[in-house]
């Protein structure tokens, strides 16, 4: 990978930011001395249990919890009747939300199965368990509905009819929210078009499933304050919440975000934080919360499953008019992300072609399943499943290559984006100016490395001494799709930095920012260490703890390097302000004739001091201070990274069975800070977009209980299942980020899945419009096109 | 934490068996533990330790491979093993995990055949002497263990027997699952011995999820003295999945493994074929 | 040492401090919780601690020696591997059992040896790269 070359746009004299360096935290992970949230439990800590619904939608007409308690190393039980009722969402999101508050801490009625219905503390997990199992609940079952259609029909079972739930869009018809936006008089595009083509598309619940489950620990600290330590991406937002739903006030509670293994989105949420910052305040002592494997699969938030018609109507010659998406999402039993997941997969996805009409309309309906959530590319990876589809069909429907057709519409630089601005998350959205657009170039390289015989693995499929002869037939075929994206949210995105000066000439700084592995303390390191002129091991970074680092609202919305990275730059600017101040003092001049080279500070007539001999100055010398500034970034702009992705599959004409041979990944990104986190993303993402186009679903039995939630089930992509995956970075420097960056964490995700089903068609002939590709499916599509 | 009382090394196979005999059902023989250890719901009271009875090793000679019945499954793909019996290399290498097959057991696996075992669907095609101590102690052809009903009460495996590999033999072992490492969907396995072109012996056996394998006589016995070609295989197979009752859950539906079945069959005959120097005429 | 019957490797070795060894899905399907038996990499939580007795149990803590750390660890450093650190415990350790017994193997080798371990962040490629790079470097002839 390292061989390969990053195609940049500008080169600059850039030192710390643009290398790969090593990651800040390596050293420690490779050692096995990271900490994550289950390594600081006390051996004495309570464990709690949730006790969970069996059924899909009922009414909790008792709980009788005596037996439970009578057992022995039990603490406490709790039921709805034990705590606050407050209606919150358990999004992880800027405050005033966009969801729905539909959720409460325990409630009096459960609507999926493994809803929350109590609570039991208890000495250690196995107590804990044993007394869950002894808690006895009756239950007034309630008829349920697992289909979003179905459920905003009259007549339909009411899953939210609580008087105290707010911002439902039509509780009585089960819809959580609806979106209309439309640019252009798109029905009169479509009568004078020449030709109009439209297609339906089904996607799948899939899980996160990050190798860490959901882990939480609680206790009350010498001064009577709760502190929080979590797997999360949000600690600000869950600090917030977990106040609230608990009555005390927000400075009372302490959140810190350790070392975490993998998120994804899963993890921006209150999972288990409100109520085992209940327990701990409840009990006094310190709590641990860590779901099970099988709880990490039907009681976090798996990504929407969406229905999604695309239609597009286009001229003789190609050109499109009128280009629109209708969805219907399901947004499983409660509304957390279910007006933002569904608004993203049009607004993210809709302004890559240039079309003089644009419509898109969608509504979330709520179900008796798991609840819904963000999942990497948040509505994205749905949108361009049906849209990247549904442009390689058109194309060939009217007779024109599809790369071709690609092109002679694709959004380009210097054009506005106008149906971004129509759809806001939740308030006005913002009119978007393309400024740098790479697509060109993530398209050439692409393209040029996939399908060509250059590689990929064989092996698979147990091709063994004998070989398989006449018995296995393959055929291989090639498809691509192309995304761009978006880069944090307009408008909502917020962080702070604070970098404090040591008298070595190192620097603490101290964000909010927050890393999941990502290596977001690295970049964010390096970018200070590029402003004050020292190196990445000069830079103490510190993060995510809300009683020391400044706001920022997380890791989600692809917004950590550009919002969080401006901030810091601010930061870092203004100190190293304050130290040419110093420096000007010291070399008695003023800070106009100083200039700042190879971290130096540098006087007409050849002096010149070093930053870190500053530093010690203004901290030891004549005139004493600390240094220290902080500076925060709202930001309003969203500027797309662009994205190509080109796939070679076979497919087994016997069994059904897709496998990807081939695939490149190719990002404009704007800047990569670290190449090597960067290929990180993108090859991660890819290898994620696999299983969601191949091999991952949520199954349910018609009681919607789910049937696959374990590792043996829900197959995620082994290094046997995945080729050498090759991930390329573009580069065009965007004038509104730090050092020209944009984004790369989801749209790496967008653009796999669609790649796979259109190399499915090249390789067979077969269009499959409903993911995953199981090999059950291609098979029945197989058979009923005759191979 | 798993819910057990009493662990207990056994020293010899006859303080096991007396264990398990006394105890009961509320007993488990331990090998490797990985087929119930992770899985494990209901409290156990005693888990007897069976893998220092010198079980643990694979003796070839004799025209003969005698595996112990805990030998660790990782080491069943030894490379000195692959040309005395080459079955062994095929049915390990997808079976489970590397880190399950250091742990695992032939024994264990036997134990657990309807999950479905590989090796079960792998030595009911070679054909195997299982070897089995207490009170029902005997020594019986894989094939007549599952006409028995299998492996009930305090019945320990101790030893299985392979045939080595002769001339004009082959072997092919075909697994599903919904990628490269999982639980079988379909497996299916056969041996197969050629003389003068013809086929002059065909065992087949056959695997799914949640199901005790499947020996194949009816399917085998039809190839009998026919000479290998594309089209004896297509109906080999096809009488095969005719003869096996699909199982249906959400892995897979019932017309699905069914189909899988029949392509499994075909392909680990295809590869026997190749293996024992065969060509398969058009 | 002591231990309840029914407590698993992972617990008892996290118990006594050695937090390296991850338990992700306590079923022995993730290979977060792989330590070395005996050098061969087993999956500790579906492991009774009792099952070890008489083993050299060896987790990520006790790879390197002192500062110095092994070739796997340097390797997954200077490619930059590891994005969340959940699966690196057990892949390093499933590496260096693979290079011990096998110093020169192929991308395929390496990808059938970490089969049992799972990574979500990676895509595997920049793993196999580091197990490349540690091979060389302990053949004695690292040029990258």
């Amino acid at each position: 990978m390292k061989d390969k070359e990053i195609v940049v746009m500008e080169s600059a004299g850039l030192k710390v930011v643009s290398k790969r360096l090593p990651k800040v935290d390596g050293r420690s992970i490779v050692r096995g001395e990271a900490r994550y949230t289950k390594d600081f439990v006390r051996e004495d800590a309570l464990f709690a249990v949730i006790v969970r619904s069996p059924y899909a939608h009922a009414r909790i007409k008792n709980i009788d919890t005596a037996d439970a308690l009578a057992m022995e190393g039990v603490e406490l039980v709790l039921t709805h009747e034990d705590v606050p009722r407050i209606a919150f969402t358990t999004a992880g999101q800027n405050y005033p939300e966009p969801s729905p508050y539909d959720t409460f801490m325990l409630d009096n009625k459960v609507r999926f199965v493994g809803d929350r219905v109590a609570v039991v503390a208890a000495r250690d997990r196995l107590t804990a368990e044993k007394a869950s199992r002894a808690v006895r609940v009756d239950y007034e079952v309630l008829p349920a509905v697992f289909d979003p259609e179905d459920a905003m029909k009259e007549g339909a079972p009411v899953i939210h009819d609580e008087p105290d739930a707010t911002g439902i869009h039509d509780a009585p018809r089960n819809v959580a929210a609806s979106i209309y936006a439309e640019v252009g008089d798109i029905e009169e595009e479509f009568r004078n078009a020449d030709f109009v083509s439209e297609h339906t598309y089904y996607s799948q619940y899939e899980q996160q499933v990050p190798m860490e489950p959901h882990v939480t620990y609680s206790y009350i600290d010498e001064v009577g304050r709760l502190v929080i330590i979590t797997a999360t991406q949000v600690p600000f937002h869950v600090r917030r919440i977990v106040a609230r739903v608990n009555n005390i006030p927000i400075g009372r509670v302490r959140v810190i975000k350790p070392r975490i293994g993998g998120a994804f989105g899963v993890k921006q949420e209150i999972i288990l934080e409100d109520l085992c910052g209940h327990v701990a305040l409840r009990t006094g002592k310190p709590v641990l919360m860590e779901l099970a494997r099988d709880e990490e699969f039907y009681g976090t938030r798996p990504r929407h499953p969406m229905k999604l018609t695309c239609k597009t109507g286009v001229m003789k010659d190609g050109t499109m008019v009128a280009n629109e998406i209708r969805v219907v999402a399901n947004t499983g039993s409660y509304g957390s992300h279910g007006l933002t997941v569904p608004s993203n997969a049009g607004s993210k996805s809709l302004p890559l072609y240039r079309a003089r009409a644009i419509r898109y309309v969608a509504e979330a309906a709520y179900t008796n399943l798991p609840v819904a959530g963000a999942f990497r590319g948040y509505g994205a990876p749905q949108g361009y499943f049906a849209l990247e589809c549904h442009m390689d069909e058109v194309a060939r429907e009217i007779g024109m290559d599809p790369l071709e057709f690609r092109r002679k519409n694709l959004i380009r630089a210097g054009d506005m984006d106008p149906i971004s601005a129509k759809l806001g998350e939740g308030k006005e959205g913002y009119e978007r100016e393309v400024r740098t657009c790479g697509i060109q170039e993530c398209i050439d390289l692409a393209s040029n490395a996939v399908g060509k015989g250059s590689g990929g693995r064989e092996g698979g499929d147990g091709v063994a001494a004998g070989g398989w002869g006449p018995f296995r037939r393959v055929r291989r075929g090639v498809g691509f799709a192309l995304c761009m994206h978006g880069t944090g949210i307009p408008g909502d995105d917020v962080a702070g930095a604070t970098i404090k000066v040591n008298e070595d000439g190192s620097f603490n700084l101290l964000i909010g920012a927050t890393d999941l592995g990502t290596g977001s303390d690295t970049i964010l390191g390096q970018m200070t260490a590029e402003i004050l002129g020292v190196s990445l091991d000069d830079v103490i970074v510190y993060s995510s703890d809300t009683d020391f680092t400044p706001f920022d609202v997380g890791a989600y919305a692809s917004s950590t390097t550009y919002v969080s990275g401006t901030a810091v730059v601010r930061a870092a600017e203004k100190v190293r302000e304050r130290l040419r101040e110093v420096a000007a003092e010291l070399m008695g001049t003023v800070t106009g004739k100083l200039t700042f080279e190879g971290g130096e500070f540098r006087a007409p007539g050849g002096k010149s001091l070093h930053i870190k001999e500053v530093a010690l100055k203004s901290i030891y010398g004549e005139t004493k201070r600390q240094i220290s500034e902080t500076a925060s970034f709202l930001n309003l702009d969203c500027p797309p990274p662009f994205g190509a992705c080109w796939a070679e599959v076979e497919v087994d004409l016997d069994t059904g069975m897709v496998r990807v041979t081939d695939i490149a990944n190719a990002i404009d990104v704007g800047r990569a800070i670290n190449p090597d986190l960067v290929e990180g993303q993108i090859v991660g993402c890819a290898a994620m977009g696999i299983g969601y186009a191949l091999t991952e679903e949520m199954l349910f039995s018609a009681e919607g209980r789910t049937l696959n939630a374990s590792l043996l089930d829900y197959k995620i992509a082994t290094s046997l299942d995945l080729p050498d995956i090759k991930g390329f970075i573009v580069e065009t420097v965007e004038p509104s980020g730090p050092f020209g960056v944009k984004s790369v964490g989801e749209v790496s995700m967008d653009p796999i899945a669609p790649a796979i089903v259109n190399a499915v068609f090249n390789a067979t002939g077969v269009r499959i419009r409903e993911l995953p590709l199981t090999p059950e499916k291609v098979l029945t599509a197989l058979r009923e096109a005759g191979l | 934490m798993k819910e057990f009382r009493q662990f207990v090394v056994a020293g010899s196979p006859e303080e096991a068996i007396g264990l398990k005999r006394a105890i009961g059902p509320g007993a488990l023989y331990l090998a490797g533990g990985t087929s119930f250890v992770p899985f494990i719901k209901t409290p156990v009271d005693v888990l007897i330790d069976i893998s220092k009875l010198g079980f643990s090793s694979v003796v070839v000679g004799g025209g003969k491979v005698a595996i112990g019945a805990t030998t660790r499954i990782a080491d069943l793909m030894a490379p000195e093993l692959r040309e005395a019996a080459p079955m062994l290399y095929k049915a390990a290498r997808r079976l489970a995990t590397p880190l399950v097959r250091n742990m695992a057991t032939p024994g264990g696996n036997l134990a657990y055949a309807f999950l479905p075992s590989d090796l079960a669907v792998a030595f009911l095609a070679t054909g195997a002497e299982i070897e089995v101590l207490g009170e029902r102690a005997r020594r019986v052809a894989i094939e007549d263990l599952l006409k028995d009903g299998w492996l009930a009460g305090d019945d320990l495996v101790s030893k299985i027997t392979l045939a080595g590999r002769g001339a004009g033999q082959g072997t092919g072992f075909a697994k599903f699952g919904k990628g490269e490492v999982d639980i079988a969907l379909v497996s299916a396995a056969a041996w197969l011995e050629v003389s003068d072109g013809g086929v002059a012996g065909l065992r087949l056996a056959v695997g799914q999820t949640s199901s005790m394998p499947a020996f194949l006589e009816e399917a085998a016995d039809k190839a009998r003295g026919e000479k290998v070609t594309r089209g004896l295989v297509e109906t080999i197979a096809s009488v095969a999945s005719e003869s096996v009752e699909p199982t249906n859950d959400h892995r897979a539906s019932a017309g699905y493994r069914k189909h899988l079945i029949k392509i499994m069959v075909s392909r680990a005959f295809a590869e026997a074929a190749g293996e024992a120097g065969t060509a398969i005429a058009d | 040492m002591d231990a309840p019957a029914g407590e698993t490797l992972v617990e008892v070795l996290r118990r006594l401090g050695f937090k390296s060894v991850k338990d992700g899905c306590y079923t022995g399907t993730c290979g977060g919780c792989t330590v070395l038996m005996d050098d061969r990499p087993v999956a500790s939580c579906i492991m009774l601690a009792a099952q070890a007795d008489g083993s050299r149990i060896t987790t990520l803590e006790g790879l390197a020696d002192g500062d110095k750390l092994h070739p796997v660890q340097e390797a997954f450093l200077e490619i930059n591997t590891p994005q969340c650190g959940f699966c690196s415990p057990g892949m390093i350790l499933t590496a260096v059992s693979l290079l011990r017994r096998n110093p020169n193997p192929t991308r395929e080798e390496i990808r059938e040896a970490i089969a049992g371990n799972t990574c979500r962040c990676s895509g595997y490629v920049k793993i196999v790269d580091a197990v490349v790079l540690a091979a060389e470097k302990m053949r004695g002839g690292a040029r990258r």
